[in-house]
């Protein structure tokens, strides 16, 4: 049998060499490695956020875990120059302005220097200390997609002098190429574009004060979405936007008799049989859309059957602006089977100042109902 | 006096001029759909207004050049003139809608070459702003042949910044044939839309 995790044990008068004490702290990593690697899909756990700076941008402190399960750590800000943008060759020539550079955080072993002082390290250039460092880089646009192979799992963390490191998307960051700085940093700049975050699997989250919550922030942020799953006020479950208190405003809620409240428009599928209507105003050539949950495949396929009324919405105040007494006529007010309105006005000036050059047929918006009837199969 | 209902207006509008062609409001969804295959799928048939004996002038803008856009916020007086007649305002890229420059209706001069109807002139009283006017010409021919589609262009392109006018601007194809009458629908920047019928000479 192939034994991929070993544990160190001792015995009593046993000589310890550091290879003994070394085994403890590698066993101790890897089953901390193993633990957040297989418990918690990596990323930020904590902090590393983006600031512009006048030099460059800055990461602040932080921790995370990378794709092997290392913890990181950055302990004081960290900044990156302007001058390491153009060191690093991060541009290209013909790089469009506004591209977003995504940032890295890797975690690299240093060993440190041996004691010069100690007459056992005379002969030997071994150090008693790895400093547990990190490498903040800026790759190219395109480059936070790939992913390092992952790990066996009974490995221990990477990053160690001579093996490679995993880096982590924090943020992005634009380049101004006129001042020759950096012009923007951002965790979040566009949509699909977010620093990677470290998360959990879990198959089972459970609460122990009756309550539990999923939010989109790591600290409560007033008008941000949340559910909640409950045990009190007969409700069960509440999605809504937070209230400064924590508390959530629910939008949609679920009570323990299995009644569904929501505070908008349920759209989506209707159910056979269901009736749903629009109104509103429409204008010629313009085709009458159908109601919510009603697509025009069902339409077509014959699962939903449209009636439109069209009802001309006459204002004397659409009358030409000429003066005397203007007579609307009704020359079109109907919906062809494209429910394409057609709606059109002949506008007849009247006694005493009747010209009948002056009369003038024009477009109109009339006021219009749609029902649309859902099959019952 | 009716009441002007207040819910937000879909307004269907070209992408180039931000011209206005049509409306529609929902009472219960006001803000959808926003695609332009919901509300004009086939394009939309823009018809001129028409004196007692006099032709109609039609134009029909396909669907691929034009867009939605949800007015919510426009000046009442604005919102009461595009309600009573959409195709006299314009869109801006923000929403906001407004009331088209009036007068100076333009001129449309067509040019024959080796046969064929291939450029025209376009023609405005004053010169266009710094910036120059973008503009969009539909045509259509009147009077198809029986069983045929219509024949139908839409140029696009640009007064330059203080000029009145533009000259020989390329028709593609170049394949209309002297003789055919058609309906035009002029669009620029800022004016209002004017529709105008001629009969192409050779």
């Amino acid at each position: 049998m192939t034994v991929r995790v070993e544990r160190p044990t001792f015995y009593e008068q046993q000589i310890l060499g550091a290879a003994d004490l070394e085994a403890q702290v590698v066993y101790a990593r890897g089953a901390l490695a193993r633990h957040e690697r297989c418990q918690h899909s990596w990323g930020v756990v904590h902090g590393l956020e983006l600031t512009k700076t006048a030099e460059g941008f800055s990461v602040s402190p932080g921790l995370m875990v990378d794709g092997t399960g290392r913890q990181i750590v950055v302990s004081e800000a960290y900044t990156y120059r302007n001058q390491d943008f153009v060191d690093d060759g991060v541009l290209v020539q013909g790089d469009p302005e506004g591209q977003w550079y995504p940032v890295f955080v890797d975690g690299v072993d240093e060993l440190e220097r041996p004691s010069p002082f100690r007459s056992e390290q005379c002969a030997a250039q071994a150090t008693n200390r790895v400093a547990e460092n990190f490498i903040v880089s800026v790759g190219r646009p395109g480059s936070e997609l790939s992913e390092p192979s992952a790990p066996e799992v009974g490995d221990g963390p990477g990053g160690a002098d001579g093996s490679p490191s995993w880096p982590v998307l924090v943020g992005y960051v634009q380049w101004n190429g006129t001042a020759n700085a950096i012009k923007a940093a951002s965790a979040q700049p566009e949509e699909g574009k977010s620093a990677r975050y470290a998360g959990v699997y879990a198959d089972t989250v459970a609460a122990r004060g009756g309550s539990l919550t999923l939010r989109t922030r790591e600290t409560v942020q007033a008008g941000k979405p949340a559910l909640n799953v409950r045990e009190k006020d007969d409700s069960l479950l509440q999605v809504g936007k937070l209230l400064p208190n924590g508390s959530i405003d629910p939008l949609l809620t679920l009570n323990a008799s299995g009644d569904l409240t929501v505070t908008g428009k349920i759209k989506g599928m209707l159910a056979p049989g269901a009736i749903v209507s629009e109104s509103g105003l429409v204008s010629d050539g313009i085709t009458i859309a159908l109601p919510s949950g009603v697509t025009q495949k069902m339409v077509d396929d014959g699962k939903a059957e449209v009636k439109v009324i069209l009802s001309p919405r006459v204002d004397p105040r659409d009358a030409p602006t000429l003066p005397g007494f203007w007579y609307p006529n009704v020359r079109e007010c109907w919906v062809d089977p494209e429910r394409m309105a057609h709606c059109r006005v002949l506008w007849v000036q009247l006694p005493p100042l009747v010209d009948p050059a002056t009369a003038v047929e024009t477009a109109a918006t009339f006021s219009y109902l749609i029902v649309a009837s859902v099959r019952q199969d | 006096m009716a009441t002007r209902p207040s819910k937000p207006l879909l307004l269907i509008s070209l992408k180039d001029t931000g011209h206005i062609l049509g409306l529609l409001s929902r009472e219960g969804d006001s803000t959808g759909p926003r695609d332009i295959g919901a509300l004009a799928p086939t394009g939309v048939k823009l018809r001129a207004p028409l004196k007692l004996g006099g032709t109609q002038a039609a134009v029909t803008v396909p669907a691929a050049i034009l867009e939605v856009k949800l007015l919510d916020s426009a000046n009442p007086l604005v919102r009461e003139q595009i309600i009573r007649c959409p195709a006299s305002g314009i869109v801006a890229s923000d929403g906001t809608a407004s009331n088209p420059v009036a007068g100076d209706k333009p001129t449309v001069t067509f040019h024959p070459h080796a046969g064929v109807i291939d450029t025209f002139d376009l023609a405005l009283t004053a010169p266009a702003p710094s910036k120059g006017l973008r503009f969009l010409l539909a045509i259509e021919e009147a009077a198809p042949v029986a069983n045929r589609a219509p024949e139908r262009r839409i140029v696009k392109g640009e007064i330059p910044a203080g000029t009145p006018s533009v000259l020989g601007v390329p028709i593609d194809p170049a394949s209309l044939q002297p003789g055919i009458d058609i309906h035009l629908a002029v669009f620029i920047e800022g004016r209002a839309l004017a529709f105008d019928s001629q009969t192409l000479l050779p």
